[in-house]
């Protein structure tokens, strides 16, 4: 394997990685422009799922026939799914769950669609009855679910993912020694996580509750390979000073991310190994959270190798140029008075 | 071993004698052992004449999303007596939500996290939903059939002293009660919220040294004597009782501790959400993917890749258990996902290491000497990625709802065994693999030209400007 950016400059070409995101987040944002317009509402500018809307239920009673341990295959559970479930769409509804409750007589067909109208509640309710009117022994009933993703997950989420962050920054930047490293970390961490938002707005991917756990473990697994990054500036600026080369950081930063370079792309091949057959054999559902981490992995290691580091010198030759202003400035007014006196 | 290529010093070539032959097949072999028994116990239930033991991965927990559970429905109603009859619309929502934090965090202590308690205000109903059971009644074994507290004077026997009084203490005062050990014995612990505190001072205060009898759904269940004034809202309950008499108890009151009323509507079970087949996606794509990752390792690093895979079969296998016999975890398909996805992360430890290794054999450094220092150039950078993610793990545990609470503890446990068995296990099994002195470098695919990482000068950006030099000066901060 060639190493791709041995002796490439890539820090100084910091403007094309800030570019990047902010290119992808514009077309997030005329996506959800385009979907809200289509759907003419603005929530469906993004695809909310039904456990953090809330929703309706419609139970279908089939009975002994649908008993699990007489449809096997679930060939027939299979064939109720999809019968209401045309109807609920046919609706404009979202379709969410379906599962099966009770057993022998009681065996029923649930199906949980997204927030609609009342309106709609009753017309999808009277479509499914009127769908099995043949049938004497099919009992239909609706009945409204509120949201299962509670306020208090989302709040204590966010809240708790915060908090993390904060922690993290200051660990780094003691471990580091240096506000900078930390920041640039979490900077990274905040795009990563953007950046899974954008791509599941661009693919209109239906947010549900795994969504929050798809970027809970972004946020824990992509800060790692930022600090392996880091880790090997720090080693490599040491050595630097050891030696008394008097490298420039841009110039550190650049054999650094070179050098970690098969590391990340090992480590993101390993990562996604399992997470994209899972995405590739699973059900919608599963493609639903698989997805996501996969954007959040790839932009992980972009982050990693390209807007972190980059970022980093870009902050320190800022505070370079900030700290020698003041200090000519301080210098000045010191001549000045002096001048005076 | 009598290279020459070796700069190395006298103190680092000394360690690595360590292992002798003998301990080196010593180690392969319970390594061996330990995976493949690990790997039987793991999937294949067994009659062992007595006793029919369960394979622990079947056993550990799973979510409603890929077991089903079941679920039960109720109906809120405002206290019909005392404090709360008289609430606003407002308030009833207020203590409706408040009611379901409640069962939502009794049913995390009794170990599932995963259980979804929802609260519809246009009907004020809340519906219970709990993984990974199959019995209706075992809800309420959970949660107790929720009712009313109250708490009256009573005598020894439970008989009101007084049958138009006021109770004490309703079931909203009440925070938690638990099963607590006291002076050797088992007893019950009551908590109550800070109005409950004060109202059960004054209620200690009058009938200090007469009975307490508590009711739940008006049916009395125990007449505690008041021994002391207790001001703090912590109050003990002493008894000669099993422990699972005073479980018993604990849940009942527990029970009775909420602001609304509950009354079941229905209950049944329900199949999991995701359908039959998301659990075996989960366990196909995991094997794919483990295999793939030891295809790539062995390709990538040879016989250090061997190590690797080795100490990655052990990392998966030990994760697993962990993971059924902690109380906390109860996996939904994140948690799965979370689970592939540590296995990936596992090796990126030993990958870190194994390029180090190979860039130190590249500069003209001796193969164990070049290990020796990639271990010990990579550590700080493991660790610190690693901390990184326990201080995340650590908060959210702290902080998270339920669900994620359960997301976190499956976490820390990955990242410690993967610490463990990427930092220690597989070094040992390469210490143990030059025992055999397999130290011929083409075996460890390290041999190679080293790579020039001195900068090009062609570059666009290479003119150095004065702020970068500046920048190199100030760069120590």
């Amino acid at each position: 394997m060639k190493n791709l950016l041995a002796g490439k400059r890539v820090v100084e070409k910091a403007k094309i990685w800030y570019l990047i995101p902010i290119v992808i987040i514009l077309i997030a944002c005329v996506a959800f422009g385009i979907y809200a317009g289509v759907n003419k509402d603005f929530s469906s500018g993004m695809n909310i799922g039904i456990d953090f809307t809330g929703g309706t239920m419609v139970t279908v009673q089939v009975g002994d026939k649908l008993d699990p341990q007489t449809d096997r295959d679930g060939k027939l559970y299979n064939q109720y799914v999809s019968e209401v479930k045309t109807i609920v769409e046919a609706n404009g509804a979202k379709f969410g769950y379906s599962q099966i409750t009770g057993s022998g007589a009681s065996t029923s067909v649930v199906v949980r669609y997204g927030l609609v109208d009342n309106d709609k509640n009753v017309a999808i309710e009277n479509a499914v009855k009127e769908k099995y009117v043949d049938d004497s022994s099919i009992e239909v009933r609706s009945r409204v679910i509120g949201a299962t993703a509670s306020k208090q997950l989302i709040a204590t989420a966010v809240g708790s993912v915060a908090l993390s962050t904060v922690l993290i920054l200051l660990y780094i930047a003691f471990r580091f020694r240096n506000l900078f490293t930390g920041l640039s970390a979490v900077v990274g961490l905040l795009h990563d996580v953007i950046m899974v938002i954008a791509f599941t707005v661009i693919f209109n991917i239906q947010i549900n509750s795994s969504f929050i756990a798809a970027l809970i473990t972004i946020v824990a697994y992509s800060i790692n390979n930022t600090i392996v990054v880091f880790d090997r500036i720090r080693f490599n600026d040491k050595s630097n000073k050891l030696d008394n080369k008097q490298l420039p950081i841009k110039d550190i930063a650049n054999m650094s991310v070179a050098q970690t370079l098969s590391r990340s792309i090992c480590t993101t091949i390993t990562t996604l190994a399992s997470i994209v057959i899972l995405a590739i054999i699973g059900v919608p559902s599963i493609r639903e959270f698989a997805l996501p981490v996969i954007f959040g992995l790839l932009a992980g290691t972009f982050s990693s190798i390209f807007l972190a580091p980059s970022l980093y010198c870009n902050m320190l030759s800022g505070w370079d140029k900030y700290s020698n202003k003041r200090r000519a400035n301080k210098l000045n007014k010191l001549k000045e008075k002096k001048a005076k006196a | 071993m009598s290279n020459n290529k070796s700069k190395s010093t006298k103190s680092s070539t000394g360690k690595r004698q360590f292992f002798s032959k003998k301990g080196s097949i010593a180690l392969f072999a319970v390594l061996t052992v330990l995976i493949v028994l690990g790997t039987v116990f793991a999937f294949v239930p067994l009659e062992l004449g007595i006793t029919d033991y369960k394979a622990f991965v079947p056993s550990i927990k799973l979510g409603l999303d890929l077991q089903g559970g079941v679920y039960a429905v109720y109906d809120c109603q405002r206290p019909t007596t005392g404090e709360g009859a008289d609430m606003t619309d407002e308030a009833f929502k207020l203590a409706m939500n408040g009611t379901a934090q409640n069962l939502q965090s009794l049913l995390f202590s009794k170990g599932f996290p995963e259980a979804q308690v929802t609260v519809t205000e246009s009907n004020n109903q809340i519906r219970v939903e709990v993984p990974a059971i199959e019995d209706q009644d075992e809800i309420f074994d959970l949660i107790g059939r929720p009712a009313s507290l109250e708490f009256y004077e009573t005598d020894q026997e439970g008989n009101k002293v007084n049958e138009n009084a006021e109770p004490y203490i309703t079931g909203g005062d009440v925070k938690a009660a638990n099963v607590t050990m006291n002076e050797g014995k088992n007893a019950i612990a009551l908590e109550f919220t800070s109005k409950g505190a004060e109202k059960f001072r004054k209620a200690t205060e009058e009938l200090n040294g007469k009975y307490m009898g508590i009711f739940i759904n008006k049916e009395f269940i125990m007449a505690p004597k008041v021994n002391s004034v207790i001001a703090d809202g912590k109050a003990v309950i002493e008894g000669d009782y099993t422990y699972e008499q005073a479980y018993d108890y604990a849940v009942k009151i527990q029970s009775g501790a909420l602001t609304v009323k509950l009354n079941l509507l229905e209950s049944d079970t329900i199949s999991p959400t995701l359908g039959g087949s998301a659990k075996t996606d989960g366990l196909i794509a995991g094997a794919i993917g483990l295999l793939l990752i030891i295809i790539f390792l062995i390709a990538r690093y040879r016989m250090l890749g061997v190590a690797a895979a080795i100490s990655l079969c052990y990392f998966t296998i030990t994760y697993l258990f962990f993971l059924s016999i902690f109380p906390w975890v109860q996996l939904t398909l994140p948690g799965i996902a979370g689970i592939l996805l540590s296995i990936g992360m596992a090796v990126d430890a030993n990958v870190i290491i194994f390029e180090r290794v190979k860039e130190q054999n590249r500069m003209g450094k001796r193969l164990t000497e070049s290990v020796d220092q990639g271990f010990k150039n990579s550590t700080a950078a493991i660790l610190d990625g690693n901390i990184t993610t326990i201080i995340g793990a650590v908060v959210l545990w702290l902080l998270g709802a339920a669900a994620i609470k359960g997301f976190a503890i499956t976490l820390l446990i990955g990242i410690v065994i993967s610490l463990f068995s990427s930092l220690i296990v597989t070094r040992l099994i390469i210490k143990a693999m030059f025992a055999f002195n397999f130290t011929n470098e083409k075996l460890y695919g390290t041999a190679g030209a080293m790579v020039d990482f001195s900068l090009d000068n062609d570059d666009d950006a290479a003119d150095t400007t004065e702020a970068d030099e500046q920048l190199a000066e100030g760069s120590a901060l």
